[in-house]
Order: C-alpha cells, then sequence, then structure tokens
C-alpha cells in the first residue's frame, strides 16, 4: 500500500510539471491562432460569395466527418471517458438523422473503445496526444479536411476538451469545416477590423486565398485542440493521481488501525490465556 | 515608435518568433517580391517559401526563413500601441526560423538524406521534377487521391525544400 502511493504521488507530481509545460505551449499558440482567424475574416469579407462555401453552416448534411481527440494513456480519472461518451452520443445522433459519419480518432484509447461498441473508426492517430507537435496537426488536418474538400462530407467536427482553467476543463463539439462563421471567437479580431474600414487587397484573389487557407486554418483548430487536450489532460492526471494518493491515505489509515487492533487482540488473549494458566495453577497448588 | 517604422511580427504555431519595429519588410509572394513599408494599403497574400528580411531603423536586418504563410498587413489608428493611424503587419507561418537560429550541417544533412530519398522515391513513382510539389505547401491540394509513395514524395520534396531555404537563407547571413 505504501509503495502504490509513492508511484501515484510521483504520477501526480509529474502531471502537475507537465500541466505548466503545456500551459505555455496553449499560451504560445494563441497569437497565431488569432492573426489566422483575422485573415480568414478579412478574406471572408472580401469575397462574400468565394466564402459561403467555405464558410458558416452547411445547408443540408448527408454526410460528416467527426475528429475525436483523446489521450494515448489512460490513469486520468474521466478524461477519456467524456471524451468517448460525448463522440459516441453525437454519432448516434447524427446515425438516428440518417446522416452518414466517418470518424476520424487521436489517442490509443479511441480505437478500442469504439471498436468494442461496434463503430467503425476511418483512421485513428495515436502518439500525438502528449506534446503534440506542428506536423502532427497538419496530418491530422490533411485527413480530415480530404473528404470534406473531396465533397464525400458536407462538415466536419471536432470533439475535444477546451482548457478553461485549471478548476474547469469542457468537452465540447465544434465545427472544423466549413470554417465556422467569423465573430463569435474573434471579438478582438474584429473589432479591429471595424477601424481599420479600409480596403484591403488580396493576392493572389480572394477564392484562391480562401482554398489554401482553409486547410491551414483547420491545422491551427486541430493543433489548438490537441495542445489544450495535452493541458486537460495532465490535470485530469494529476487530480485523480491526488485523489489516488489521498485513498491510499486513508487505506493505509483504516488498514493499520485493523492491523493494530488484530495485534491488540492476539496479545489480549495471549494474557489472559497466560493469566487463566497461572490462576488454573495456583488453584490446584492450594487445593 | 519613430517616423517611418511599423509593428512587425512573426508567428509560428508554437511561438511568435519575431516582433519589432520595422522599417521595411522584404518577402516573396506567389505573384511576386514585395516590400512594405509604413503606410502600406492594407493586404493579405500569401508567402512563398524563402527568405523574409525585416529592416530595422538601426543595425543589421534579420533575417527570416519562412516555409510557406501568409502575410496580413492591417492599418488603422492604435494598431501599433501609440497614436495615430499606424500599420501592423502579421506573418503567419507554419514553420519558420531565425536565420541565426538555423543549424547549418543539420541543414545540409537533411538536404542530403531528402535528395536521395527524392530521387529514389521519383524512379518508384516515375514523376518528374516538382509535379508532386502541389500536394504540400501553401496550395491546399487533396482533389485527386495520391497513392502512399507519391504522398511520401511529396513529404520528401518538402523536406528538401526546407533544407535549401535553410540553406539558402543561413548563406545570406553569412556572405552579408
Amino acid at each position: 500500500m505504501q509503495s502504490t502511493k509513492k508511484i501515484t504521488k510521483a504520477m501526480e507530481l509529474i502531471a502537475a510539471s507537465q500541466i505548466v509545460r503545456s500551459l505555455t505551449r496553449v499560451t504560445a499558440n494563441r497569437p497565431y491562432r488569432e492573426g489566422m482567424a483575422r485573415i480568414v475574416v478579412e478574406a471572408a469579407k472580401g469575397d462574400p460569395t468565394a466564402a459561403a462555401k467555405l464558410l458558416g453552416e452547411p445547408d443540408e448534411r448527408h454526410a460528416v466527418a467527426v475528429l475525436a481527440i483523446v489521450a494515448d494513456r489512460g490513469l486520468s480519472g474521466p478524461y477519456n471517458s467524456s471524451i468517448l461518451r460525448a463522440t459516441e452520443r453525437l454519432v448516434a445522433e447524427l446515425s438516428a438523422e440518417g446522416i452518414a459519419v466517418q470518424l476520424f480518432t487521436i489517442g490509443k484509447k479511441a480505437p478500442s473503445y469504439f471498436r468494442f461498441r461496434h463503430v467503425p473508426v476511418v483512421r485513428s492517430f495515436i502518439g500525438m496526444s502528449e506534446r503534440p507537435a506542428w506536423s502532427d496537426a497538419r496530418e491530422a488536418a490533411a485527413a480530415v479536411s480530404a473528404p470534406f474538400l473531396a465533397g464525400e462530407v458536407d462538415q466536419v467536427l471536432l470533439v475535444s476538451t477546451r482548457y478553461r482553467s485549471a478548476g474547469s476543463q469542457v468537452v465540447d463539439v465544434r465545427q472544423l469545416l466549413p470554417l465556422p462563421e467569423p465573430g463569435s471567437h474573434v471579438a478582438d479580431g474584429a473589432a479591429s477590423d471595424a477601424e481599420s474600414g479600409g480596403y484591403t487587397e488580396f493576392e493572389p484573389d480572394v477564392e484562391s486565398l480562401l482554398a489554401s487557407l482553409a486547410p491551414r486554418a483547420v491545422e491551427s483548430e486541430i493543433f489548438t485542440a490537441l495542445l489544450e487536450g495535452a493541458a486537460s489532460f495532465f490535470t485530469a492526471q494529476q487530480r485523480a493521481m491526488a485523489a489516488a494518493s489521498d485513498n491510499a491515505d486513508e487505506l493505509i489509515r483504516t488498514l493499520t488501525r485493523v492491523m493494530n487492533r488484530a495485534r491488540q487482540d492476539a496479545i489480549t488473549t495471549e494474557i489472559m490465556e497466560i493469566v487463566g494458566g497461572a490462576e488454573a495453577l495456583r488453584q490446584s497448588k492450594g487445593a | 515608435m519613430p517616423d517611418g517604422t511599423f509593428a512587425v511580427s512573426v508567428l509560428t504555431p508554437v511561438a511568435e518568433l519575431f516582433r519589432a519595429d520595422a522599417r521595411a519588410l522584404v518577402l516573396r509572394s506567389s505573384d511576386g517580391d514585395l516590400t512594405i513599408l509604413d503606410g502600406h494599403t492594407p493586404i493579405v497574400t500569401d508567402v512563398a517559401p524563402g527568405e523574409v528580411r525585416v529592416d530595422l531603423p538601426e543595425g543589421d536586418p534579420v533575417r527570416l526563413a519562412v516555409h510557406g504563410g501568409y502575410l496580413h498587413v492591417e492599418t488603422g489608428p492604435g494598431l501599433d500601441g501609440g497614436e495615430g493611424r499606424s500599420t501592423r503587419a502579421t506573418l503567419l507561418a507554419g514553420i519558420a526560423e531565425l536565420a541565426t537560429a538555423i543549424d547549418v550541417p543539420r541543414a545540409e544533412r537533411a538536404r542530403a538524406a531528402a535528395e536521395a530519398r527524392v530521387e529514389e522515391l521519383r524512379a518508384v513513382t516515375g514523376r518528374g521534377e516538382g509535379t508532386a510539389a502541389r500536394a504540400e505547401g501553401t496550395s491546399g491540394g487533396g482533389d485527386v487521391a495520391p497513392t502512399p509513395e507519391e504522398i511520401e514524395l511529396a513529404q520528401a520534396e518538402a523536406d528538401l525544400r526546407r533544407a535549401e531555404v535553410r540553406l539558402e537563407v543561413a548563406g545570406a547571413t553569412t556572405s552579408a
């Protein structure tokens, strides 16, 4: 029991240091992501008709690609299972509406979960969830964008954990493609655009610019999701391991108490026997 | 901010690579060479892989190797945090590095390895020079399903281009 506690305590501390590292990366990624959002806004204003194909809500959905991001490892409390359950629910809802689903996953924990539930996975990536690299995001983005650009699916959705704060990480579903209508998550960018108000030039023309920009924006979104996922994973792991250490503490306390009582019982019994024996001897002598 | 300068920042997904007040920003887009000065008209353009030069008000220009990206020039009041109308240039690149941070021996090794790989894969796929380049880089792609060898070839060609850009930019720094 003592050794189990040592392990959970060590994992807790490792997770804690990893949180700091992954949060630094989340922060470092933010300016790029915002810059990307501003360019998309600008391009969308430049040519609304061209933008309409790649932006906003799809008119109708016949087929949808879903990308779920989980971790490669467990021992992190409800982190993996809450994403997987949300994904399963989403797939079930879409299927109920008669929409064909192509499921993509990142993280080792996902394929086995869905195999067990007989949900087919088109492609799964492993080994990118803990320390995501930019090339990982590119690879995954290329995989999920391909069916959309080929016209096989009308929408690409992403299920992952958002890191709101140390105390709050939320599983959410967001649209990757078509690119979400700008404005909602780029309040800052929208404000500065309103100020500039000028005429913006585009090189090459907006349509080809948007066509090349969309996959980059998806890469950026996935990369951010991977980073936030990693941060959330370590937070969940730290919390799970802290709980495990506490549990171990309590178990150790209870077990020690039970042990002591058993030992005390044994001693008492022994004393009683000795005393009883001595008494019997004395009585037999006196008689 | 002194007259004739404007805010320049180079952002990558992993970090803000560079930020300064610059006199000029020189780069190449798919349409040709481009120099951004203070007061440049707002523009959104792609950035071709190659060298990006930032001329500072004082001292040597800063050179960067940029492996494809986008440039966003905005004008408006207070964009650089100061008073009055100002210009802000933001360069977004998936991969970029400062010339001073380029590891030349490593880039040379990478170039040799990528060259060998490209040769080998071109023989397998029977493709000529540059045809697979579309699958990577800034041009989107994804309309035709390429074979695994073609994907690998495109990756090897991209590796080769990156190594060449690095060496070119690093070379420019040492000779300047």
